[in-house]
């Protein structure tokens, strides 16, 4: 995949080495399908303010919501773990969330991206925007998928906790990740 | 037959979907009237896409209310009836633009078309399935689904009317048959009732490439 921004070949100067998490809350097709629109509007409502806040809190520098996700984008990789440890406690801290059989799913990866202002507020761009989304689709509840790139960035005592390593595909690539669970698998698994 | 009795099971097949939706048709229709311009309106436009379909393996032409469904059908090469689909789009856009020139501008069509590939069932003048869903997703995309798009385009630089739009699909299919046209990317997303990030394409001729150059048939 190219991205397509013409501005992007004329902006080194823009390039930085962030980290790139993502985060998808799962379950909420069946939410919709059980519970119907509104329902599920009031979980988003709920789960973008408080993942907004919890951004700020730790030095995110984008926060791009996108359906029922968010990418973010932090100049210390050291604080993806403590973000996805604090977005997955709100399934059990916020009343909105809790109960509705919803999850976490998260992705990390570390990357030089393209940071711009846009029309609609800063954004980050570049082909690793897209990697970190995929490979948001590899993770099971609970659990974060961390590239190779972002695992060697992370502190030794971070790393430590990452249980598993292996090659996925990603658009016909192989990508060696990392596994790392938040919660136990019993919990994940519901 | 009781409405008790089961459907035989429709035929399964591969086939391009378009559809191709009106733009501010309903505006219009309510500012000049549906008897005065709407409906003269739809009916241009469903004879201007019968004569591309034409020879192009159109097989299905249903109203939408305010555009069409369409599938294209080509029995030795499914792939191709995405080819045959996209010129379609094209050639239909270059009448359209012809009749807007020749007409009062309140009577002007402008046109979103979307084209993706795909198994669908096939019933009575119409198409079932997923993919015909993803069809209808891909045409609802406009500036607004940008900001929520990862790796999107500038919202400005993406076109009001008059364009092209294709899944993945579609796009691998055309950088591997045909020249005519350049794929771009204007970004992931994530469609309705669908999983995973979808990354969605605009369509554009290519200046350079030769005019009826033919497409690899394999």
């Amino acid at each position: 995949m190219t991205v397509r921004q013409p501005e992007a070949t004329e902006s080194a100067g823009l390039r930085r080495r962030l980290a790139l998490f993502f985060c998808d809350l799962a379950g909420t097709w069946r939410l919709l399908a059980e519970d119907g629109d509104l329902a599920t509007a009031s979980v988003l409502r709920a789960f973008f303010e408080h993942a907004e806040r919890l951004g700020k809190a730790h030095h995110c520098e984008v926060i791009k919501f996108s359906g029922d996700g968010f990418l973010a984008a932090l100049e210390e990789i050291t604080e993806a773990l403590p973000l996805a440890r604090a977005i997955q406690a709100l399934l059990t801290e916020v009343p909105a969330l809790a109960g509705r059989s919803l999850g976490f799913r998260f992705s990390l990866h570390s990357a030089d991206v393209l940071c711009l202002d846009t029309t609609y507020g800063k954004d980050v761009f570049g082909d690793d925007v897209a990697v970190v989304a995929y490979l948001n689709d590899l993770a099971r509840r609970g659990q974060i998928v961390i590239t190779q790139a972002a695992f060697e960035r992370l502190p030794v005592d971070q790393q430590v906790l990452a249980t598993r390593h292996e090659i996925v595909q990603v658009k016909g690539e192989d990508v060696p990740i990392h596994r790392l669970r938040l919660v136990p698998p019993q919990e994940s698994e519901a | 037959m009781s409405s008790a009795d089961p459907l035989p099971m429709p035929e399964v097949v591969t086939e391009a979907i378009a559809v191709i939706d009106l733009v501010e048709s309903t505006l219009t229709a309510n500012l000049f009237g549906w008897y005065a311009v709407g409906r003269q309106s739809l009916r241009d436009l469903r004879r201007l896409i019968s004569e591309v379909g034409d020879g192009r393996g159109l097989r299905c032409l249903k109203s939408t209310g305010d555009g069409y469904l369409l599938a294209f059908h080509d029995p030795k090469s499914a792939e191709m009836s995405a080819v045959r689909a996209i010129e379609a789009m094209f050639e239909l856009l270059y009448h359209v633009s012809r009749r807007n020139n020749e007409l009062p501008e309140e009577r002007a069509l402008n046109l979103r078309c979307a084209v993706h590939l795909g198994e669908v069932d096939v019933v009575a003048n119409d198409r079932e399935g997923p993919h015909v869903s993803l069809a209808f997703r891909l045409q609802d995309i406009s500036r607004a689904s940008l900001p929520n798009a990862l790796n999107p385009i500038a919202p400005e630089q993406f076109p009001l009317r008059d364009y092209v739009l294709c899944s993945e699909e579609v796009a691998g299919i055309l950088t591997r048959r045909d020249k005519r046209w350049k794929t771009l990317s204007i970004g992931l997303l994530k469609l309705k009732g669908f999983p995973g990030w979808r990354e969605i394409f605009q369509v554009v001729p290519r200046p350079d490439a030769a005019k009826g150059e033919a497409p690899q048939a394999a």
